[in-house]
């Protein structure tokens, strides 16, 4: 089973998309924040991770970043959530390898979608 | 006669003391009290979360119907809770999730909880009831007067809140009329005019028309440079590419007095996000990089950055002399990338 993080401070919205994912067969983990997320990304090595850009603390960009620093995470495995889509961001996010970005309002059926192609992705390029 | 008057004088003293007790045990008292039902609404709150989240998951899959949360919503607890559910919902999802949810509020239990809320006397019961009529789908007509006047109210939640409610009204006008009476407001902040433009523009049968109404109303001398800047910066956001050429022409034939600064530095931020192949130059020759804004030169240096990898002397020289310690760092940082 494909495992997916769900890095996001919005507990409610959190909850609901981890059960529609976890309904459609991955196993899915939650962090609401960015230090949680840090951990549970070294710790679990997700196949995937949702993150949201906009959190308190350690936000997603911040988190992106530590992860490229360290390289313990393949940032084409991320892909984003944001509240905003000002081409400049997009653009650096796509720069920095991420494999996807997603803005907020979304629908969780184009989620799901973008969920499935990115693992596929992954599957084709590791033969 | 003394001793007349020295009793009155221990009277009037006493009755000032068992007042004040009175009055400090009264408030004690008041104070416990009220402290109590608070807690214990946020309890009763706090359970009827943990019971209509999981009804609300089930609604949303499909496996519950309406008039099954109909049912559910046994208590004002319960409708509050599903209420502070349902909100972040609506603003994060589209589509089914976000429709089914609409449908949700049309339920009668809200609307009689939320009509009481909006004739309430107190600002934030007010807000909350402009939230929910922003969230829902059908507008209340009845409302709009109500609304209107709220749109001017002092407390910004309030002012913020009604406006957004405003914005469902069917009529363009109205929802125009709701805007610029927002927008002409001195204290807003940018993320509340971010939601208001972002929805206006979102609701507009004519996106090329919105993005002039909005572009005229942002350069207007009437609209305060605070809520003009932050229009300004979502015009990358909004995909208002055709703008680029007006948009520079106001950076440098400006028809508006800018007192601020802020203007100017938006009107930078948002034609480097947008990438004019003239603003550089343009910075340079009007020696924007020296202005004495500090917003204005944090613009230039991100534009700089963002745009070139060549940055002139000149403005990491004007940076290095800023007062402003951000701005010392963003050219110190400029020089050790290798600009300069």
């Amino acid at each position: 089973m494909k495992k997916i993080l769900l890095v996001d401070d919005d507990k409610f919205i959190s909850r609901f998309v981890s059960f529609r994912l976890m309904k459609a067969g991955y196993a899915v983990y939650t962090a609401d924040n960015g230090i949680d997320g840090l951990e549970f990304i070294k710790n679990l090595q997700p196949d995937l991770v949702i993150l949201d850009m906009m959190m308190p603390g350690l936000d997603g960009k911040e988190l992106l970043d530590i992860l490229i620093a360290q390289q313990v995470f393949d940032p084409s495995k991320v892909i984003v959530l944001s509240g905003k889509e000002v081409t400049s961001e997009v653009k650096s996010l796509f720069d920095l390898g991420i494999h996807d970005y997603l803005t907020k309002p979304f629908r969780v059926e184009d989620l799901l979608i973008r969920i499935e192609r990115a693992l596929a992705l992954q599957a084709r390029s590791n033969g | 006669m003394i001793a007349l008057e020295q009793g009155h004088a221990e009277f009037l003293i006493g009755l000032i003391f068992w007042s004040l007790l009175a009055l400090f045990v009264f408030l004690a008292v008041f104070t416990t009290v009220r402290r109590r039902i608070s807690a214990r609404n946020a309890a009763s709150i706090s359970i009827a979360t943990s019971e209509m989240e999981p009804l609300l998951h089930q609604y949303l899959f499909g496996e519950k119907h309406l008039t099954d949360m109909e049912t559910e919503l046994r208590s004002r607890f319960h409708i509050v809770a599903a209420f502070r559910l349902i909100s972040p919902m609506i603003d994060n999802f589209l589509g089914i999730e976000r429709e089914r949810l609409q449908q949700l509020l049309e339920i009668p239990a809200f609307s009689r909880h939320f009509e009481r809320k909006l004739r309430s006397r107190r600002a934030s019961q007010q807000a909350h009831a402009c939230v929910y009529y922003a969230q829902r789908k059908t507008y209340n007509a009845q409302a709009t007067t109500v609304f209107l006047k709220l749109v001017e109210h002092p407390y910004a939640v309030l002012a913020y809140s009604a406006t957004l409610a405003l914005l469902n009204h069917p009529d363009l006008a109205m929802r125009r009329h709701g805007l610029f009476r927002f927008l002409a407001r001195k204290r807003n902040s940018a993320m509340a005019i971010h939601d208001i433009v972002v929805k206006y523009a979102g609701q507009h049968p004519d996106k090329m028309l919105a993005a002039q109404e909005l572009f005229d109303l942002a350069m207007h001398p009437s609209t305060p440079p605070r809520s003009a800047a932050a229009m300004l910066l979502l015009f990358s956001e909004l995909g208002f590419f055709h703008l680029i050429e007006p948009l520079f022409d106001a950076l440098v034939m400006p028809k508006t007095k800018d007192h601020s600064g802020r203007r100017l530095a938006a009107l930078i931020t948002v034609l480097s996000e947008m990438a004019h192949p003239q603003l550089l130059q343009a910075i340079l020759d009007h020696k924007w990089h020296e202005s004495s804004y500090r917003i204005v030169q944090l613009a230039v240096i991100h534009a700089f950055s963002q745009q070139t990898s060549h940055i002139p002397p000149e403005v990491v020289d004007a940076g290095l002399l800023s007062s402003d310690a951000e701005i010392q760092y963003l050219a110190t940082r400029l020089i050790a990338t290798g600009a300069g």
